[in-house]
């Protein structure tokens, strides 16, 4: 865990951090975002020692960071910047290797845990070890300069805006990549960046900043739906309801829906309808389980149950994975003008159904005290 | 640290090739024979003549020697006499006069006082012992074009002075010091009683016999007269006749080996190894030898032992 | 057709053109002896019509290329390889007409080499220049189409094919000092560069550490630059002398005002700033990114210069280190006016004696040295530099 108490940070008259306190759990991600000049890059590298603290202290895993050697201090904490820094003259493998071998590991261990860092940033090592980095495209050499900072371990990871100098189609890829190694790895992450967006995806913790002090140190959902004061209202934006969706899973707000096998048809719909007319849409499925079409059960009663009253899907896709976000849903929704979609697994199979009013109960968590 | 290894390893090797060529450059070579002595002279074909001579005669009678002639010129090589980085080299009498300043000019022009005086001198102030001079001057000269001496019958510098006063075309190559100097031309003026005007003068800068006869003897610019020393080995060659100095204006310069005290008091047989050898070489002599190393591009060596073989002295 | 054709090899036209003029000018020159003017033959004085006709014949070889194969890659390569044809045949022609000059004179008569073949030589030189330049994808062949001609020409120098020539005469005359100062030439030049390495390369970085030394350093390795070199040879002679004096133990190590000492300290000063100047900016250029990442890593300031900053520096070192060495040959030439020897010795000596090839003797070797040394030393920085900066410059802003 990282700890920061009082800091300060001065350049001349001017704070840059002024008497922060900040404290991020173990195995979480906490980003640090806030406008131009407001201390969080000065922040994260007060974490290194890169810059040293006019006042306070700074504790990594317990141990105050002021006690041991900036240089053994950094070789236990993994560190990534934006235009990242590999070195030209050594070839990727060498690149990673570099601080496993400032710790002094053997070569064997090195070796493997080079190719086992590349599979894990989704490099393949037979073709990636031997490659020089003006070889690379920014996508992969980004890639790279994470697989460094994790080379020897640390429990802490120090990103500052990492994904900056990427283009957006990458970065989405990026954070996805991040997101799953997170998962697997739940190192300590301080993560600097000014993409809203990038920090209400991979945050465990958003902490907001403004001229040096913190502000809101909160969960995404939290921040987004209560912001704290007026600051922090117009940095969030007024489509808040809507970022904030991204944060929560289909699968948490969906709900069992009707679904009929094609064997079935027409006589299980009867069968329901005769239980429950009220049901207005059901899905059809195939033997699997795999969605084949829906059915209107207005145009059922209208077509007198023959299998016109189906509308088959022609192949295209359609309806939300149940690991998809809610904002996803949202869009597929507004994307093919309907309230009601059908959720599916990750065979594809219908485990369930989300609409629109489902969708609005997550949105109307977010309170508007601060509505010009 | 593998890095820090490498690059003082190559600092190592940088100093360690970087002292031999200091210690190359030192005299002291340890061997049985006499010696070693270093051996100099000045940038020019009677100097490296002179130089080869004294090596020869040196090592035919045991010593080992440096051969370090065609070293640089008189103020370079002079200092390093002084210093000690030579041990001896080939000399002018007359030179006697730059070096000490405040005699008298007359001194100079006779050879037996001019030799005493620089004997004696350069013994007191520097330990530099100067042995027995060649008889040949190799002094300050003008030199006219063959065909213009015998046209008009100049051979003195009085016969050369009725020229120009009477009209006589005339175009002199010299250097700037030569022209300007009180006792180079002006003296030669004063003493024959002519003058040459500016437009009957070329001036080259540096000190060249070489280019100046060259220039005469080629009629460049309309030349037909250069500066010239007494013994230059291109004269001849070149079709080139010394105009006698009659009147003798100019300081003598008579070369002599000059040699460090102490090598002297270690071996004073060089005195009587090198003494006959100048004494054999008059002008004549030298102008010859000199030609056939500056126009036959002979070896200064060769040249050399070929004399002192024929003379009888190698043996 | 062919006007457009020839605006791309403007050069090899140059080249060409060079060449062809030459044949009107004197070929050869006869003198006496070695002082005297000569008087000048031309290419039919002294040669026979098919050896004409041979001399002609790579140049005609190269008017013809030029007109019809313009546009092709490797035709500078190919009229480089031509050039070098014609350097032997000219050699060849050069070496049969001095005999037949020196045939009927005394020992003593000269032939020097006239302006016309100088022209030719240079058209050629051209020609080879510019084929080796141009004709980087060819790999090796680009040295051997560039060189064979030198081959040729040291084959024929060694079986002794050219020594009717004036310059070999000298030379034969003077073989052993031409050997000796030789060796001494390229000790000296070698030795001050390896000084100025070793005290260049930490100035560079020292300057380069901290701000305040730079403009010190840079002013006073500037301030040396404008002393000419002979006046600075002159002005360290005292002070070495009275060192020599005081010191004994530098006496015994050959350490004296004048010679070697001097010319080496005077040459290693001069060689100091293009070494401590590249170590400098090579330095600054380097990515700041890549700076922070190898701190923000755990490497203190030893490995960062070690493993980081220095390599990623040597091309741009490893060439200053060339332009210093190609100085210092030219410099060293001087350093035999105060007895350090070397290859001055023989130009000096021919200005002295108003003997032009002599001083070709002189000047020619220290010519060859520098294109030789130079050449040399792009191979050295292209095989030194790390692979990963060997086509991209990633780590320069």
């Amino acid at each position: 865990m990282i700890e920061l108490r009082s800091v300060t940070k001065k350049y001349g008259d001017r704070s840059a951090v002024k008497d922060l306190t900040l404290r991020i759990t173990g195995g979480e991600v906490c980003v640090l975002i806030g406008p131009s000049g407001c201390g969080k890059s000065t922040t994260i590298k007060l974490v290194n020692r890169m810059l040293e603290p006019d006042e306070g202290l700074i504790f990594v895993n317990g141990k105050n960071v002021a006690h041991s050697r900036p240089e053994d201090l950094r070789r236990r904490i993994g560190y990534v910047i934006q235009y990242i820094g590999l070195f030209p003259h050594m070839t990727v493998a060498e690149n990673i290797a570099v601080v496993p071998k400032l710790l002094s590991w053997e070569r064997q261990k090195i070796a493997a845990r080079v190719d086992e860092l590349l599979h894990m940033v989704g490099l393949d090592p037979g073709e990636y070890r031997e490659k020089y980095p003006h070889e690379l495209s920014g996508g992969e050499a980004q890639r790279i300069g994470v697989a460094r900072a994790l080379a020897s371990d640390p429990p802490v990871l120090l990103m500052d805006e990492p994904f900056g100098a990427v283009d957006p189609l990458n970065r989405e890829i990026l954070q996805a990549e991040f997101i799953k190694i997170q998962k697997e790895l739940k190192k300590t992450v301080l993560f600097v960046t000014h993409d809203l967006d990038e920090a209400i995806r991979i945050a465990d913790r958003v902490a907001l900043m403004r001229d040096g002090a913190l502000v809101q140190h909160e969960t995404p959902e939290n921040i987004l739906a209560h912001p704290l004061n007026r600051f922090v209202h117009d940095f969030v934006g007024t489509d808040r309801a809507l970022k904030r969706l991204s944060r929560f899973s289909v699968s948490k707000a969906m709900r069992e829906g009707y679904t009929v096998s094609v064997t079935e048809y027409p006589a299980r719909v009867e069968h329901m309808l005769k239980r429950d007319s009220w049901i207005r849409f059901i899905w059809i499925v195939d033997e699997r389980g795999m969605l084949r079409g829906w059915l209107d059960t207005r145009d059922f009663v209208a077509f007198g149950g023959s299998e016109e009253a189906v509308t088959e899907l022609q192949g295209a896709r359609f309806g939300v994975r149940e690991d998809a976000t809610l904002r996803e849903a949202l869009s597929r929704m507004l994307a093919e003008g309907v309230k009601l979609l059908p959720v599916l697994d990750r065979n594809g199979r219908v485990v369930g159904e989300i609409g629109l009013k489902d969708i609005e109960k997550v949105t109307e968590e977010v309170t508007d005290r601060w509505k010009d | 640290m593998k890095r820090a290894c490498h690059y003082s390893i190559v600092l190592f090797l940088v100093i360690s090739v970087a002292l031999p060529v200091f210690a190359g450059g030192a005299n002291k070579e340890m061997n049985a024979g006499k010696g070693p002595i270093t051996v100099a002279s000045k940038i020019d074909t009677e100097g490296a003549l002179l130089g080869q001579m004294i090596i020869h005669m040196l090592e035919a009678n045991g010593f080992e020697t440096v051969d370090k002639t065609e070293f640089g010129p008189t103020d370079v090589i002079r200092k390093a006499i002084i210093n000690g980085e030579i041990d001896m080299y080939p000399e002018y009498t007359g030179n006697g006069g730059f070096f000490y300043d405040n005699t008298e000019p007359e001194i100079w022009k006779d050879a037996q006082k001019g030799y005493e005086t620089v004997r004696r001198l350069d013994l007191e102030a520097h330990g530099i012992v100067w042995l027995k001079p060649a008889a040949a001057n190799n002094t300050w000269a003008i030199a006219i074009r063959m065909d213009l001496s015998e046209s008009e019958g100049i051979r003195t510098l009085e016969d050369f002075a009725r020229y120009v006063n009477r009209g006589g075309r005339v175009k002199l190559a010299g250097s700037e010091e030569f022209v300007s100097r009180p006792d180079a031309l002006p003296a030669f003026e004063k003493a024959y009683g002519f003058t040459l005007a500016k437009d009957q003068m070329i001036i080259l800068s540096g000190g060249n016999t070489a280019q100046t006869e060259k220039a005469a003897a080629e009629g460049t610019d309309g030349v037909n007269l250069a500066m010239a020393y007494g013994t230059d080995g291109a004269l001849a060659a070149l079709g080139l006749w010394v105009l006698e100095d009659t009147k003798g204006v100019q300081p003598v310069y008579q070369p002599a080996p000059i040699v460090r005290s102490e090598v002297m008091k270690e071996y004073p047989e060089i005195e009587s190894i090198l003494n006959p050898v100048f004494g054999s070489l008059d002008l004549v002599t030298l102008q010859t030898l000199n030609s056939k190393i500056a126009i036959e591009g002979e070896n200064a060596s060769a040249v050399a032992k070929s004399y002192l073989e024929g003379m009888g002295f190698l043996d | 057709m062919a006007a457009s054709a020839l605006k791309f090899e403007r050069v090899t036209l140059v080249g060409v053109g060079i060449g062809l003029l030459s044949f009107a000018l004197p070929f050869l020159t006869l003198k006496p002896n070695r002082l005297v003017q000569g008087t000048s033959f031309y290419v039919w004085n002294v040669l026979l019509p098919h050896e004409i006709t041979l001399l002609f014949v790579p140049w005609c070889l190269l008017i013809l290329i030029l007109l019809r194969y313009s546009k092709h890659p490797s035709i500078p390569l190919i009229a480089g390889a031509t050039g070098n044809l014609a350097i032997i045949v000219l050699f060849l022609l050069v070496g049969q007409a001095a005999g037949r000059l020196m045939q009927f004179q005394e020992p003593f008569a000269r032939v020097s080499i006239g302006f016309g073949c100088w022209g030719l030589v240079a058209g050629s030189y051209v020609l080879i220049i510019n084929g080796f330049q141009k004709g980087a994808e060819y790999g090796i062949l680009r040295y051997i189409a560039a060189f064979w001609g030198l081959l040729g020409l040291v084959v024929l120098l060694s079986t002794g094919y050219l020594n009717e020539l004036s310059v070999l005469k000298e030379y034969a005359a003077r073989k052993g000092r031409f050997l000796q100062e030789f060796g001494r030439h390229v000790r000296l030049s070698g030795i001050a560069v390896l000084l100025a390495v070793a005290i260049g390369t930490p100035l560079g970085v020292w300057s380069f550490r901290k701000k305040l030394l730079e403009k010190p350093i840079f002013f006073l390795i500037n301030g040396i630059q404008t002393i000419p070199s002979l006046a600075l040879f002159g002005l360290l002679i005292a002070p070495l002398s009275l060192l020599s004096f005081r010191f004994p133990f530098l006496r015994e190590m050959g350490v004296k005002g004048i010679g070697t000492a001097p010319a080496l300290i005077a040459l290693t000063l001069y060689a100091l700033l293009p070494i401590t100047r590249n170590t400098f900016t090579s330095l600054s250029v380097i990515d700041p990114s890549i700076l922070e990442a190898a701190r923000g890593m755990g490497m203190n300031r030893m490995q960062l210069l070690l493993d980081i900053q220095l390599p990623l520096s040597l091309p741009i070192i490893l060439s200053g280190i060339r332009v210093s060495m190609v100085q210092a040959i030219g410099n060293t030439t001087v350093a035999a006016l105060i007895g350090a020897g070397g290859f001055g010795v023989f130009v000096f000596q021919g200005l002295g004696q108003a003997a032009f090839d002599l001083i070709l003797l002189g000047t020619i070797p220290v010519i060859l040295l520098a294109i030789f040394t130079d050449r040399l030393m792009q191979l050295l920085v292209v095989a030194l530099t790390p692979l990963g900066l060997r086509s991209a410059t990633e780590s320069v802003r």
